[in-house]
């Protein structure tokens, strides 16, 4: 059988390759599918036996009505052939699929109550197995119209669908079932989609069965159509199953209509949850990002009564340092830049962190008591920052590679998959969440943030030196907005201006949340991020915004001081 | 003679400064007309058609800061969202004028057009008379900052508080005006004006019209708001800033008369858009830009705040400079900003009208022999 | 011919956030007197006059101005019109107006109409009663002195015309003396003397012992947010309770 298809494949090639010179009709068909497909059958057959097998068909039938002009027998043969492949084994089915594709392509020379295929220089005889020279001159290619070809396609493909070892092929075979089914039986499909090995393979052949099995007619195979639907929860299956119900009540018999009913609103459950877990999935990763955008704010100004304007612009110089790292890691370790983003951490961190010292000790010291001058101030710093920027890199968009691990997600719960990206923006704020609460709590450094925060006139007469304190923990919210920009990078666009929608939402935040407190922060971004993830796919961008300001300024009315106000008399 | 002066004053004293920039402006106002349209328009010494424009333009502006002045100046509330009101005028004068161009004829405008609508709405009913415009305005703009200001003063929201929240909500603002839906002609605002109160509006006779109107309206405007705040709401305002609970205890609705102020401040900056828009033939989102109103602020900080010609001499040079800066040497613009505001703040404090801050320092860096020489 | 109790507070309790101000206390002040509030640091005395000025929100409880206005329920300005004035504990005056125009501030003669305040109320009228309260206070010669210059006795002093402009018949002084020299002492007391008045309540809140027991007629201990102890200046403080409160014997 391996000689055989061998040399029929090759022989096919020569065949087409060498044009002048054979008196043959030349086929339809296309030199690069025939090398694909005689390769792939070559390699299929690497086990098969070299002579003919023991087909458990009667060839010279099979052979007879080919070789006739009956359409409606040659679909039966295909038929019935393709219910003997499924029985049969595989050097069978091999040689089988290679029957039905040299027929397709016209290889079949009829004469004589038997039919010729091209081996290498000679001729096959399909019905004895015999190699000749040549063919006797009366034979002649069984003409395929296209209607004919068109409704041979799908059984050649449910033959390699058997008859293919490697899954890509049988994937094919299945896909190109997929398109047209033609006149393949539903249940023989059945039968091979269960003999089938391959998830992938058995997820099209599914998609190709369902609609077949429904629109049998038979009250069993709809029924067992149904529960494979059911079976599936996804989108798909729900319309499938609506366009079902969707018929005359008459074509649908009693318990067939129970059990699609049913079906239908259980897989609808599973799709309805998976939906509210994706807006909660989508609100907690934006949350994560606004929390890390906010947590410096407030805690610069839950500390000093400072408003940094220029926060934005630390998450921005946060991205933009992340970026250099991947430049500076691609052009001198390129064998560590799948790293880049972790990598970046200190550099996302102390940038911004320098910056805003800086910036506190020129600016903003002398400015304690006056906080809407501060605002002013931070301000003009934010905008220098956008136009330092802008004149050094320019005002394009930054390109960040996606790392390898973090290109996908996986499948949880129906339509709900976790993509990684996001997951990783969830990781940094829970870090960082963590981290903030440690230093805050069980260092000095923030233990004399906490007393300046709460007196900072007590905390100067105990020892605390309030200008120190004030610098630090401007750089310590400033690198925070860093860190915030290194978990954007991957999500939103870099460029000069991204912090401008970026500020106001943060300050929202630290408003809602309580000033100075970091739990406070947290639950407002967790409850902003949802509140935005739940009315964005329903209105848009832009009424989220407006309908996040109104619920929160209503909230204003109620609670002043935020969620977590500082307790204490006034 | 004496008695009219103190009169413009507000009270008891003559004040030399408010009376100097008083004068500039009505030197300004009788300048316009004389040199934009006499013998000596479009001559070096007189005023061309774009001089005239920029003026005017500057004018309003000047109108705009000292409506910013009355409440962060003297209420002690910055607002960071002043434009949304002078978008309110502008857009509203907008109406107006395209509802003119349209006049008599059938059809609508291109960004009406373009939602599919073959007629006005029927929002727009009206504005094709100056005096409906003209209230609504003032209704639109009044009843907005209503609404702002009390929420927010209800629930005494202050200082830093208040500022981002007018930011947000000129941000929101521009967000829901430049989409091309809302009716407004989206990112692009409406434009194709033709006429104003009978005179077309590219036409020299217009341009030194109106900005000679603008300079007049800001001088009313100005000694108005000098007799408003030399008086006793003036003192009820210094005494909110001073200790608002103080005077709630002493049986002051201060509520009422911050929303009261508030309100005043928002109808003179829909005034100043007003005068804008027909200026630069356009009213577009870009007048909700959050820069834009922040750039407010800041030109009242720079003037000096507090005084209401402090904010006008603000708004006057550094638009004059943003003027010429963004003629000759754009890139330049945004630094010198940043770096006005950096050295206003930091080492001025007060703004210009009050630059003793700086003096003080630069006495103190002086070497030890002059000092004791002036003495 | 008794007058009805000036101020009732039955079973106020105002709880911060765990820590109770006032405890469920009942109190009571009659006109015509001079009433001196004492306890030691935390007792409560500054937020009860917070609860009855309106500046604190109480958690329960009840406070009738003679016996039958609910206070609670007005607001801050309905409260200092129903005749509640407050001199806060540190002097609360307006720094950048003159004394004369702090205490026009005070006066009203609209009470109900700010507007018609505004625009009529720059008369003769308001003058004179200015220039009266400026002579109960002795700051008469001071008049055009800018309010942030003054010492700070004298800031205390002006606090209390700025409130006595609207003459009051609840005067509530926080601590009036705190910070004065003895000749400031003397002084004051002489002018709270002044003001004495049947149809007047005074309230007075003070630390200084000797300057409550020197001007008031009756006095309320209050501590940990309850009455402790109330009679007279004697009665009060042989109370065994209060000594213990306040010696801790």
């Amino acid at each position: 059988m391996h000689v055989l298809v061998g040399t029929v494949c090759s022989g096919k090639l020569f065949f087409v390759h060498n044009k002048g010179q054979v008196m043959r009709r030349r086929s339809l068909n296309m030199p690069g599918a025939i090398v694909r497909v005689c390769a792939l059958l070559f390699l299929a057959a690497s086990s098969a036996v070299a002579q003919p097998v023991s087909e458990p068909w009667d060839m010279a039938q099979v052979v007879k009505v080919w070789c006739s002009g009956d359409r409606d027998a040659r679909i039966a043969s295909f038929q019935s052939l393709l219910e003997d492949v499924v029985e049969a084994d595989g050097p069978a089915r091999q040689w089988a699929a290679n029957l039905i594709v040299q027929y397709r392509d016209g290889n079949l020379s009829c004469a004589q109550d038997t039919g010729y295929i091209p081996a290498g220089d000679q001729f096959l005889d399909v019905v004895t197995g015999n190699l000749v020279e040549v063919i006797p001159d009366d034979a002649a290619t069984p003409f395929l119209n296209i209607p004919l070809r068109r409704a041979l396609s799908p059984f050649a493909s449910a033959v390699q669908l058997v008859a293919a070892e490697a899954p890509e092929n049988r994937l094919r075979a299945a896909q190109g079932l997929a398109r047209t089914l033609g006149d393949v039986p539903p249940t023989l499909i059945e039968r091979i989609y269960q003999q089938e090995q391959n998830n992938q393979v058995a997820a099209v052949l599914e998609g190709v069965l369902v609609p077949a099995l429904l629109g049998s007619g038979d009250a069993d195979a709809q029924l067992r159509a149904i529960n494979t639907l059911a079976g599936n929860a996804t989108r798909k299956s729900r319309a499938t199953l609506d366009n079902f119900l969707a018929q005359e009540p008459a074509a649908l018999s009693g318990p067939v209509r129970t059990a699609a009913e049913s079906a239908r609103s259980s897989v609808h459950w599973v799709i309805q949850v998976s939906e509210a877990m994706t807006v909660a999935y989508h609100g907690l990763s934006y949350g994560s990002v606004l929390f890390l955008a906010a947590l410096g704010l407030a805690i610069i100004f839950g500390l000093m009564g400072v408003i940094n304007l220029a926060q934005a612009e630390f998450v921005m110089l946060g991205s933009y340092a992340t970026w250099f790292v991947q430049e500076a890691l691609r052009a001198l370790a390129p064998g560590l830049l799948e790293f880049y983003l972790f990598i970046a951490i200190p550099f996302a961190f102390l940038v911004p962190a320098l910056v805003g010292a800086f910036m506190e000790w020129s600016i903003v010291r002398h400015l304690y008591t006056r906080p809407l001058l501060t605002l002013l101030a931070t301000w003009a710093v934010s905008l220098l920052l956008i136009n330092l920027v802008r004149v050094t890199v320019g005002t394009q968009n930054l390109s960040f590679l996606t790392p390898e691990y973090l290109k996908s997600g996986f499948t949880v719960f129906g339509e709900f998959s976790v993509t990684w990206s996001r997951l990783l923006s969830i990781f940094f704020a829970g870090i960082t969440l963590i981290g903030t609460l440690f230093v805050l709590y069980r260092t000095r450094f923030g233990l004399r943030m906490r007393a300046t925060t709460q007196h900072r006139q007590m905390a100067g007469c105990v020892g605390v030196s309030t200008r120190r304190t004030d610098a630090m923990a401007f750089a310590f919210g400033s690198g925070l907005a860093g860190i915030a920009g290194l978990a954007l990078s991957t999500i939103y666009n870099v460029n000069p201006t991204m912090g401008t929608s970026l500020i106001i939402d943060s300050f929202i935040v630290v408003v809602l949340g309580g000033v100075g407190s970091v739990l406070g922060t947290a639950l407002a971004a967790l409850g902003i991020g949802q509140l935005n993830a739940i009315i964005e796919p329903l209105y848009g961008a832009v009424a989220s915004k407006v309908i996040v300001l109104l619920a929160v300024i209503l909230f204003i009315q109620q609670k002043p001081n935020g969620l977590f106000p500082r307790k204490g008399r006034r | 003679m004496r008695q009219f002066i103190l009169w413009i004053c507000g009270g008891s004293k003559v004040d030399r400064r408010y009376l100097g920039v008083l004068g500039l402006i009505a030197l300004v106002t009788l300048g316009l007309p004389v040199l934009g349209l006499g013998p000596l328009a479009n001559t070096p010494l007189g005023l061309d058609g774009f001089q005239v424009n920029l003026v005017g333009q500057v004018m309003a502006f000047a109108l705009l800061a000292m409506a910013h002045d009355l409440v962060w100046g003297y209420a002690g509330y910055l607002s960071l969202g002043h434009g949304l009101f002078f978008a309110i005028g502008g857009y509203l004068i907008g109406m107006h004028m395209i509802k003119l161009s349209y006049a008599g004829e059938t059809g609508v405008p291109t960004f009406l057009d373009y939602m599919g609508l073959t007629e006005f709405p029927a929002y727009w009913g009206g504005f094709e008379h100056f005096g409906y415009a003209f209230i609504a305005i003032l209704v639109l703009s009044a009843l907005v900052s209503f609404v702002i200001g009390f929420l927010a003063f209800r629930s005494r929201v202050v200082g830093v508080y208040f500022a981002i929240l007018s930011q947000a909500f000129v941000y929101v603002s521009m967000l829901v005006m430049s989409r091309s839906d809302t009716g407004f002609g989206g990112n692009n605002g409406i434009a194709d004006f033709q006429t104003l109160l009978g005179l077309s509006l590219g036409s020299i006779e217009f341009r030194v019209a109106i900005a000679t109107v603008s300079a007049l309206v800001l001088m009313i405007a100005l000694i108005g708001l000098r007799r408003l705040t030399t008086g006793p709401l003036g003192k009820l305002l210094i005494g909110i800033r001073d200790d608002e609970d103080r005077l709630q205890v002493l049986g002051y609705e201060t509520l009422w008369v911050k929303t009261g102020v508030w309100c005043l401040s928002a109808m003179l900056a829909a005034i100043a858009g007003l005068l804008y828009v027909p200026q630069i033939q356009v009213a577009s989102p870009q007048l909700l830009s959050p820069i834009f109103s922040i750039e407010i602020a800041v030109w009242v900080a720079i003037g000096g705040r507090g005084y209401l010609y402090g904010a006008i001499i603000g708004a006057i040079l550094v638009n004059i400079v943003k003027f010429w800066l963004t003629r000759f040497m754009p890139e330049l613009w945004p630094f010198i900003l940043t770096g006005s505001v950096l050295f206003v703040v930091v080492v001025l404090r007060n703004g210009l009208i009050d630059p003793g801050p700086l003096f003080t320092r630069a006495k103190a860096l002086l070497p030890r022999r002059l000092k004791r020489e002036k003495t | 011919m008794s007058q009805p109790t000036a101020i009732y507070v039955d079973a106020l309790t105002v709880n911060f956030s765990g820590f109770k101000a006032l405890n469920n206390l009942t109190f009571l002040a009659e006109y015509g007197g001079i009433h001196g509030v004492i306890g030691p640091n935390g007792a409560g005395k500054t937020t009860l006059m917070d609860v009855i000025t309106g500046i604190t929100r109480p958690t329960s409880g009840t406070v009738l101005l003679d016996r039958k206005q609910d206070i609670l329920r007005m607001s801050l300005p309905e409260r200092a019109q129903a005749g509640i004035g407050r001199k806060f504990q540190r002097p609360s005056v307006f720094e950048h107006l003159t004394v004369r125009e702090n205490i026009a501030l005070g006066v009203r003669l609209y009470p109900n109409s700010l507007f018609r305040e505004l625009t009529f109320g720059e008369v003769e009228e308001k003058n004179d009663r200015v220039e009266s309260v400026m002579k109960t206070i002795s700051l008469d010669r001071l008049g055009d002195v800018l309010a942030g210059t003054l010492a700070h006795g004298q800031k205390q002093w002006l606090e209390i015309g700025m409130v006595l402009a609207r003459d009051p018949k609840l005067l509530m002084l926080d601590e009036p003396v705190a910070g004065m020299s003895d000749a400031e002492r003397d002084a004051t007391a002489d002018l709270l003397e002044r003001l004495r008045s049947p149809v007047r309540c005074i309230l007075l809140v003070e630390h200084d012992m000797k300057f409550v027991g020197r001007v008031s007629d009756h006095v309320s201990v209050l501590h940990e947010g309850r009455l402790l102890c109330a009679g007279s200046m004697d009665r009060v403080t042989s109370d065994p309770e209060v000594i213990r409160v306040y010696l801790g014997r």
